[in-house]
């Protein structure tokens, strides 16, 4: 069996900590049923190619990308995890490459992320109108979804290699999840915004993912999107390729 | 080549110099001890040989490849217990031996099969469901010593691995541990317990302040560096005041007389072979036989104060 696979197994058996995993689905729905409800009173449903998208539903693509980002910035976390327990460096001279670690880390995280997203539209479903799927959108939809969780997952294990405490890791990513959460389009678009900000949403990912995800889900396009994709893989990439880099030369 | 090489070995941890100008090499099969006190250099030496950290100087060749360059080849084939205590949080004994035989690859059916034997010979059977985080220190380190056994491999290393174990299971784990030298497995063991070192190890490296300060047999280290030894003689009591008084005479031996066995005389000394000779000889004259004339093997404990002792009292 492959190594990363190895390693991915090891961590759904050991590592995550489903009591988290539980929790961190928590702000998601929150999102989805109590602001989504609510704001739905003060915003009105708006049209994209002559179908009624409420809201609440505009809302929901947010939360989906949500609860990718939690479930990836437990990666982050699954490095300290065995760095406070010592598995890391037990790993490490095991049979394996630390790009091989990271990647399996990146991608339980993924998985973890994904599993969120499915379960969070699972729910979501009886609030979905306006939903329009064509032919390439299950395509944009799954490319999205798995490019995010990807770009999550190794911006959280960038921030663990720059951290040398739990603590400071868990405040740093609350700060930075912050930040991103409300610089982004999930809220309203980003033509919409002001213009000072319009700049952090341009450089923030969660404001492709979300804008990407609607695009596959209600089919809508702004002249954005294709440099919106463009970045989302460039950003994933350059960051998983930091994240190699400082694992390279973690001190042990 | 031989499983280890090092030469000219330097490591730092930024000014602190860890491992410093370090050269030798362990044979197929052996067991080799490295012996030395609290921040010697031991499990620096151990992270440099197991790929975690870089040699800053010197040449490093494990298994016949060359670190850090080759260190993916050398990690398939060792075996690493680690000083630290390294243990999956929310797993149970056997769910641990589980997950690591399957890091290592090791098929399923096997992986049975191994836990089952490990389980036995580690005396964990009755803890198998038991969660690692509810084990006590000493168990939570058998598991992690047994854990490493669910994999096959040329080089073993042993960073304190029997720290916090209890007598007879130390003694079980340094017998597997031996008996797998004999088939042929290499072994790289620290300890702070000398008499482990003597039991188990067949040659041992004393390193002090990061320096190779002795490396040989343990029983020629004893011989080098033990430094004094002691003639242990037993006569009739009877006759004790003839010998005595003979013996006195001689200004060469330091006598001692031990109060609480009746016709027990000991005589230190730093020249074994004259000083039997004379006992000999002063025995013929008084036409005496004594009950029995021994000498007395130094203990590794007074080798290793000997050498550490020394040095650490000129270095200040
Ligand atoms: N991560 C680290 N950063 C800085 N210095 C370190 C680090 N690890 C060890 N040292 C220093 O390197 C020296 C050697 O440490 P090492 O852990 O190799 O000793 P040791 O022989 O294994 O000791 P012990 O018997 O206590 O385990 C010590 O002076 C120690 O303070
Ligand atoms: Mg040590």
């Amino acid at each position: 069996m492959n190594p990363v696979i190895r390693l991915i197994i090891r961590d759904l058996r050991a590592t995550v900590d489903k009591a988290l995993l539980t929790v961190q689905l928590a702000f998601p729905l929150l999102l989805l049923f109590v602001s989504g409800f609510a704001y739905s009173k003060l915003i009105q449903p708006f049209e994209v190619q002559g179908r009624l998208i409420p809201y609440p539903a505009f809302l929901a693509a947010g939360a989906i990308i949500l609860s990718i980002m939690f479930g990836s910035i437990l990666a982050g976390s699954l490095v300290w995890v065995d760095r406070r327990l010592n598995m890391f460096q037990q790993i490490l001279v095991g049979p394996f490459t630390r790009g091989q670690y990271i990647l399996s880390k990146v991608i339980s995280s993924t998985l973890v992320g994904l599993g969120g997203a499915v379960i969070i539209s699972i729910v979501a479903l009886p609030i979905l109108r306006g939903v329009h799927i064509t032919l390439t959108s299950p395509f944009i939809i799954i490319g999205t979804v798995c490019l995010s969780a990807f770009l999550m997952g190794s911006m959280a294990i960038v921030i663990s290699t720059f951290v040398t405490s739990e603590q400071v890791f868990n405040a740093l990513v609350n700060l930075i999840v912050f930040i991103l959460m409300f610089a982004s389009s999930i809220y309203y678009p980003a033509q919409d915004a002001p213009s000072i900000l319009r700049f952090i949403f341009l450089i923030n990912p969660l404001t492709y993912s979300v804008d990407l995800l609607r695009f596959g889900l209600f089919g809508m396009w702004t002249s954005y999107l294709p440099y919106e994709a463009l970045l989302l893989a460039t950003e994933g990439g350059i960051i998983f390729f930091i994240a190699v880099m400082r694992f390279r030369n973690i001190s042990i | 080549m031989n499983p280890i090489q090092v030469s000219d070995l330097l490591f730092s941890y930024g000014d602190r110099v860890a491992v410093n100008n370090v050269s030798f090499e362990v044979k197929k099969g052996e067991v080799f001890g490295f012996l030395g006190p609290n921040g010697a250099g031991k499990s620096t030496t151990i992270k440099i040989l197991t790929t975690l950290l870089a040699p800053k100087h010197g040449e490093v060749y494990v298994l016949g490849y060359k670190l850090p360059e080759e260190g993916k080849e050398v990690r398939k084939r060792i075996g690493v217990v680690l000083q630290e205590a390294s243990y999956e949080y929310s797993l149970n004994v056997e769910d641990s031996l589980d997950v690591y035989g399957l890091i290592w690859d090791i098929p399923r059916k096997e992986r049975r099969k191994k836990i089952n034997t490990l389980l036995a010979e580690f005396d964990l059977e009755e803890y198998r469901h038991t969660h690692i985080h509810d084990l006590s220190i000493g168990m939570k380190r058998r598991v992690q010593v047994a854990r490493e056994f669910m994999h096959d491999m040329d080089l073993l290393f042993l960073d304190e691995p029997t720290v916090g174990m209890d007598v007879i299971v130390r003694r079980r784990t340094l017998d597997t541990i031996k008996e797998l030298a004999s088939k042929g497995l290499t072994v790289f063991f620290t300890t702070h317990i000398l008499e482990e070192a003597d039991y188990i190890c067949d040659r041992i490296a004393v390193i002090n302040k990061g320096k190779i300060v002795a490396i040989d047999r343990s029983k020629n280290l004893k011989e080098l560096f033990g430094g004094i030894r002691t003639v242990d003689i037993r006569v009739d009591p009877d006759d004790l005041g003839f010998v005595l008084a003979e013996m006195r005479k001689l200004d060469s031996l330091s006598v001692n007389v031990d109060g609480d066995i009746p016709g027990r005389i000991q005589i230190a000394t730093d020249k074994p072979l004259k000083t039997f000779q004379i006992i000999t000889q002063t025995f013929e004259a008084l036409n005496i036989k004594p009950i029995s004339v021994s000498l007395e093997e130094p203990s590794l404990e007074q080798v290793f104060m000997n050498l550490v002792d020394k040095e650490n009292r000129v270095v200040r």
